[in-house]
């Protein structure tokens, strides 16, 4: 009964529809990249200066690049780079902030106010200068992005599980386990942690999306993904400078970050709908 | 079995935005009571008596502000933390709001099975299976969330979790008032059949004076954080001394609709809020009554017949 | 006394989820000109639908069929433009919960006079006069301090006078009250019981009064109809229904609840009630009652009146020629 329904609210709204499948059709292709890249050696960076800078054709749908590499096959690679790198800063964020956050909320007192202040330090660094500062010291690359990204990321999740437990916390069932002399840890694994992940969930669910705009920031800055690693954000980089005679260049790569976090939106949107209790009841 | 004496629980609550004052809110201000053996108290008022709190503070859910609890001749209030799980077992509590006082994450089985295996019971599935049966439930039930459940099935799982650790006493904060009224018959059924085959002592709070009567044996009234009448059931319904009593017992609405002519007491002005009782009698503002002493002094508690206690300045003079 | 109201056939159907919920099967009752009738069921029983089907309040996935007939009129034939001249000034709604009826942000008075001022026409000096005259009329002894309060100044009981006095303003001929004193305390909710009771004999206006407590409708019905999954069961005078209940549902609901002026056994009726997406077939109630024959779970048993005013549909009192 439950699977059936929460598929039917998944369902119920086209755009969460389109947001699903966008989504499930990214992991689709980054799994079977070497499969559907028609030029799977180019899109891994071997040049072929012979056809630099085509225009799109039947060869070439999406055109080539500045070292003639087919551009088609390396937006198709350069899925996984991009889901690896918003699946693993949401993830690394998440293994950081949750359990800081659900500690300070159950817990307050001394302990909520050392946590809350640390939390507070970090959101108030940008995130552009600590990726900066880890690149100089640990050098550049996707996974010192991913670092980066995710120690600017961990304090949302702080804040958004710190809230949920002092609410969790309060309810009768809570009590009634404290009231059998169940410990406060296990209290707060068993209890509070699953009733604190719905926001949560919804919102990781977009930072996915948000955090491959940011890495692809990152590497149009030259700060993450280095080449020739097919990377979205590293091509509009490069891209950028042959947009006014080549237009083809920055546009697929850019079109396809685009398309990624809309489509992420549109899923944290369903997601929220199946979860939220509220939402889910509504009767149409 | 139950012994509470001067019991006080006061929240402080901050005011003021540049020079913090706190104003205390006096939630159970020097609550004294008994409960025998095998009896059910009942524990009436209305919003901001304090009758919850008291419930929750006996247990040590909130930590007393003062005061002494003894259960069994054992000083709660005393115990470390250690020999306060030691006993815990032995006095559980029921909400009010069934499906909130379910993790509505856990399947029926795991929310009954946890502190049996809490506290290294042998046998966890035989014994909620037990555990279900004895509340009017069956196997089916054990798999399914609370949110698949009907509110009274759940108030029944919340039993039988309080039952798991073979209770000497319970407390059960408004338990059926969130219930429709048949559903609610069947579990005030059930807990009095419990009550019998178990030998339990219950402390039965609620706002229903019908309830109550159906429950319980000896009654305590509260209002604005201290007890104003204690006795038998009939002693405080058929023979209410304080005046609040008699106004709370003629405007509860009666299913008969002949004892709408009979003459009752009439009822007069809002609850004051806690934060800010009134002076002396703290129900004079509301007394019909009321004379100037009862505006400056706080009344103590007399007893005018045996096991029946009063707190008003003119106990007996009033008819 | 003349009939003000007249629902006929009430058929409502929700389209959810989960298939499509029976929630009104077939509700016929009418209310006279200055009489409290009171609704009377348990959760999910239809009566607050029954409420919100008059204002044509319902959401947008019902469906609704049968006649709703005020002053004659059938409100369910009415645009959108007519009810809106209804609401508020002919029928008025008051609910449960006076918080949330209440926008916490804005003062009192700015709520009540942009009300008073829509309906009447009046300007905001008159309409101040008219809210202050209303709220004295609902027992608030100090208009001018309540109407610079904002809501969550005052309480509960505070509230529901205002709500009944804002419902009252443009002098209604009938006042729908749906729970209005369940979230109130016991000594609060007898005052605004006995409130209603006077304004009604003032004024004259008539009350549909939605409860699911038997004691309230015993306090200030003149009439009483019983509702069960969808159907009314029952209608009667009030004394009469609590005296001669007819039906196994009133029976049942009579026998549980607990009176305190006197211990007596609490026997219930066994089952539950039944799911609306599935409803049982002939009488809903059928399968828990305990005089159920073969007809009950085939024929759905229509309102008959058993005796002078007394209604009851229920095949032990031979409603259908078989």
């Amino acid at each position: 009964m439950r699977k059936e329904e929460t598929i039917k609210i998944l369902l119920r709204n086209k755009l969460s529809i389109v947001g699903l499948s966008i989504i499930v059709a990214l992991i689709i292709i980054a799994i079977l990249a070497p499969i559907l890249a028609p030029y799977p050696d180019q899109a891994l960076g071997e040049p072929n200066l012979k056809e630099r800078l085509q225009p799109p054709s039947r060869l070439h749908p999406f055109g080539t690049d500045h070292l003639g590499r087919d551009i088609l096959s390396r937006v198709i690679y350069g899925t996984r780079t991009s889901l690896i790198v918003g699946f693993s800063v949401v993830f690394l964020a998440l293994l950081i902030g949750v359990p800081l956050g659900l500690i300070a909320g159950y817990f307050g007192g001394k302990v909520d106010l050392i946590i809350m202040r640390i939390t507070d330090i970090f959101l108030a660094f940008p995130p552009l200068l600590l990726a900066l500062l880890i690149a100089t010291t640990l050098g550049r690359g996707m996974i010192n992005a991913i670092l980066a990204l995710a120690i600017s990321w961990w304090p949302w999740y702080t804040r958004l599980a710190r809230g949920m437990a002092i609410s969790v916390k309060e309810r009768p069932y809570v009590e009634a386990s404290r009231a059998m002399g169940i410990s406060d840890w296990k209290i707060m694994i068993r209890h509070v942690l699953p009733n604190s992940l719905s926001p949560l969930i919804v919102q990781a669910t977009m930072d996915m999306g948000s955090a491959i705009l940011e890495a692809a920031a990152l590497s149009f800055l030259g700060l993450g993904v280095q080449p020739p690693t097919p990377d979205w954000g590293l091509m509009v980089s490069e891209g950028k400078d042959y947009f006014l005679n080549y237009w083809w260049y920055p546009v697929f790569p850019g079109l396809a970050i685009f398309i990624t976090v809309m489509a992420f939106n549109l899923l944290g949107d369903a997601v929220r709908e199946v979860i939220d209790p509220r939402l889910r009841r509504r009767l149409l | 079995m139950i012994r509470v004496e001067h019991l006080k629980k006061y929240f402080p609550i901050t005011h003021g935005f540049i020079r913090k004052k706190i104003i205390w809110l006096k939630a159970v201000d020097d609550v004294s009571f008994g409960i025998k053996d095998g009896e059910t108290f009942g524990l009436v008022g209305e919003s901001g008596s304090g009758k919850s709190t008291t419930g929750r503070t006996l247990l040590r859910l909130y930590e007393p502000t003062g005061g002494k609890v003894y259960f069994n001749d054992i000083e709660v209030t005393a115990l470390s933390k250690q020999e306060l799980k030691e006993l815990r077992p032995k006095m559980q509590i029921i909400y009010q709001d069934p499906y909130s006082s379910l993790n509505p994450r856990l399947t029926i089985f795991e929310i009954i099975a946890e502190p049996l295996r809490e506290y290294g019971h042998e046998n966890v599935k035989e014994t909620v299976l037990e555990l279900l049966e004895a509340v009017g439930l069956s196997e089916e039930h054990a798999k399914k969330y609370p949110d698949e459940i009907s509110g009274g099935q759940c108030q029944r799982v919340a039993i039988a979790r309080a039952l798991a650790l073979n209770p000497e006493f319970l407390v059960l904060d408004e338990p059926t008032s969130a219930l429709d009224v048949s559903v609610q018959a069947q579990v005030l059924n059930l807990l009095e059949s419990l009550q019998r085959e178990r030998n339990l002592t219950y402390l039965f709070i609620s706002h229903d004076l019908g309830v109550v009567r159906y429950l319980a044996d000896r009654v305590g009234v509260m209002y604005l954080g201290k007890l104003v009448e204690v006795g038998t059931i009939e002693q405080v319904f058929d023979n209410p001394a304080h005046p609040y009593t008699r106004m709370l017992l003629s405007s509860i609405p009666v299913p008969d609709p002949k004892a709408r002519n009979l003459k009752r007491e009439r009822v007069i002005g809002e609850i004051p809020s806690p934060l800010h009782p009134p002076s002396g009698c703290k129900f004079h503002t509301r007394c019909p009554y009321a004379k100037e002493i009862c505006k400056k002094e706080e009344p103590e508690m007399i007893e005018i017949e045996k096991g029946h206690f009063v707190r008003c300045h003119f106990v007996g003079e009033l008819q | 006394m003349k009939k003000l109201l007249e629902i006929n056939d009430l058929y409502i159907n929700f389209k959810t989820l989960w298939g499509v919920a029976k929630v009104l099967n077939g509700v016929s009752f009418n209310i006279r000109e200055g009489e409290i009738f009171g609704l009377v069921g348990e959760t999910g029983c239809g009566k607050s639908v029954t409420a919100l089907s008059i204002l044509r309040l319902l959401p947008p996935n019902a469906e609704i069929s049968g006649k709703i007939l005020f002053k004659g009129d059938n409100l369910l034939e009415k645009s959108e433009e007519e009810m809106r001249k209804i609401r508020g000034k002919k029928i008025s709604i008051i609910f449960q919960d006076p918080m949330t009826s209440l926008n916490p942000l804005f003062k009192v008075r700015d709520q009540m006079l942009d009300i008073i001022e829509l309906h009447e026409g009046l300007d905001r000096r008159s309409a101040e006069e008219h809210a202050k005259k209303l709220l004295k009329a609902v027992g608030l002894s100090d208009p001018e301090r309540i109407l610079n309060s904002y809501p969550h100044e005052l309480s509960g009981g505070m509230r529901q006078r205002i709500m009944i006095a804002m419902a009252l303003s443009s002098n209604p001929y009938l006042l729908i009250a749906d729970e209005p004193t369940t979230a109130l305390d016991v000594t609060i909710q007898k005052q605004i019981l006995e409130l209603i009771l006077d304004l009604r004999n003032q004024y004259n206006f008539s009350v549909l009064l939605i409860t699911h407590d038997l004691g309230v409708v015993a306090e200030v019905c003149d009439r009483v109809g019983v509702m069960y999954a969808g159907n009314i069961v029952e209608i009667a005078p009030t004394e009469e229904l609590f005296e001669n209940p007819l039906h196994p549902y009133t029976q049942g609901l009579l026998s549980v609840v607990p009176d305190p002026r006197i211990k007596k056994p609490l026997k219930p009726l066994k089952g539950s009630v039944p799911s609306l997406l599935n409803p049982p077939s002939g009488c809903r109630f059928h399968p828990r009652c305990f005089y159920a024959k073969g007809i009950c779970g085939n024929v759905k048993p229509e309102l008959h009146e058993h005796s002078p005013g007394h209604f009851v549909a229920c095949h032990l009192y031979g409603g259908e020629d078989q």
